[in-house]
């Protein structure tokens, strides 16, 4: 049945086995194309990004917690789209359900009147997107990247990015964030503020290789 | 009544429920803080631009402080 160390044996049938030679250095075992039967291939390139939540989840409720988050991936990258509130809010992002004075951020900000400056935040109790921003389909983008996620060696660094519109006004901030913990993230918090909720909008948690 | 959604990313299940006696808790407490910070910086902001008329009112700028090393 099998004739080479590292060969493999699987069924092809009820009662029925067949052999499945060792692959090469550095192939991967996956499904063929047909859904029938194992086989090697090379290993995916780094850098992919998986949707890990396929389809995207809508945005609802006054919180929305993402949890069991796989620590298969090296970065995660969360999008916002399309987000909207019930009234004028923002949001306040945490990791892993903590509301420790753990968070940082700095960076700028441009709004549509010509107005510009600096936007941070120190030992904070979370991260925040939004500027009290709007109410109403108001097109908002915001997107949220975090490095080394579960490297447990050292503290958290990441990006946000988002573009809002309150009343006529657009604002685009992009700041860079700390998160002091070395514990792996599995779960993010997205905290609507001022007592509102989500109206509307899809969010996408992908895993970065 | 606060609502909060729980996806579990693994397996794909959604749970959208009121939120339990501590989320409510530290709910509220968020909301505090946040109440404050937000009143700390508007503060701020009023606190500017008093300063900011009574520079005027002396003919001068927040340039002119910079320049005198202020």
């Amino acid at each position: 049945m099998v004739t080479t160390a590292g060969d493999l044996i699987y069924a092809t049938a009820a009662d029925t086995v067949t052999r499945l030679g060792i692959g090469t250095a550095g192939q991967v075992l996956k499904v063929n194309s047909g859904a029938t039967a194992p086989e090697w291939a090379a290993a995916a390139a780094g850098g992919a990004y998986t949707l890990l939540n396929s389809g995207g989840t809508a945005l609802s409720g006054a919180t929305v917690t993402i949890s069991s988050i796989s620590g298969d991936y090296t970065d995660l990258y969360l999008i916002l789209e399309d987000f909207q509130f019930s009234g004028s809010a923002n949001i306040q992002i945490r990791f892993n359900n903590d509301s420790g004075n753990n968070y940082y951020q700095s960076g700028t900000y441009v709004d549509g009147s010509g107005s510009s400056g600096f936007k941070g935040n120190a030992e904070a109790t979370g991260l925040d997107i939004g500027n009290d921003g709007s109410s109403g389909n108001q097109q908002n983008v915001g997107v949220i990247r975090i490095f080394n996620y579960t490297d447990t060696s050292s503290n958290r660094v990441g990006q946000i990015n988002y573009f809002m519109k309150v009343s006529s006004n657009s604002f685009l901030t992009n700041v860079g964030f700390g998160y002091k913990s070395t514990t792996a993230i599995t779960r993010i918090d997205l905290i609507v503020g001022n007592s509102q909720t989500f109206n509307g909008g899809t969010y996408y948690l992908y895993g970065v290789k | 009544m606060r609502i909060v959604k729980i996806h579990n990313i693994e397996t794909g299940e959604i749970v959208e429920r009121e939120m339990n006696a501590d989320e409510l808790a530290q709910y509220e407490k968020d909301k505090l803080k946040r109440e404050a910070e937000k009143q700390l910086a508007a503060d701020k902001a009023v606190a500017k631009t008093a300063a900011e008329a009574k520079l005027a009112a002396l003919g001068l700028t927040a340039d002119d402080l910079k320049a005198l090393g202020l």
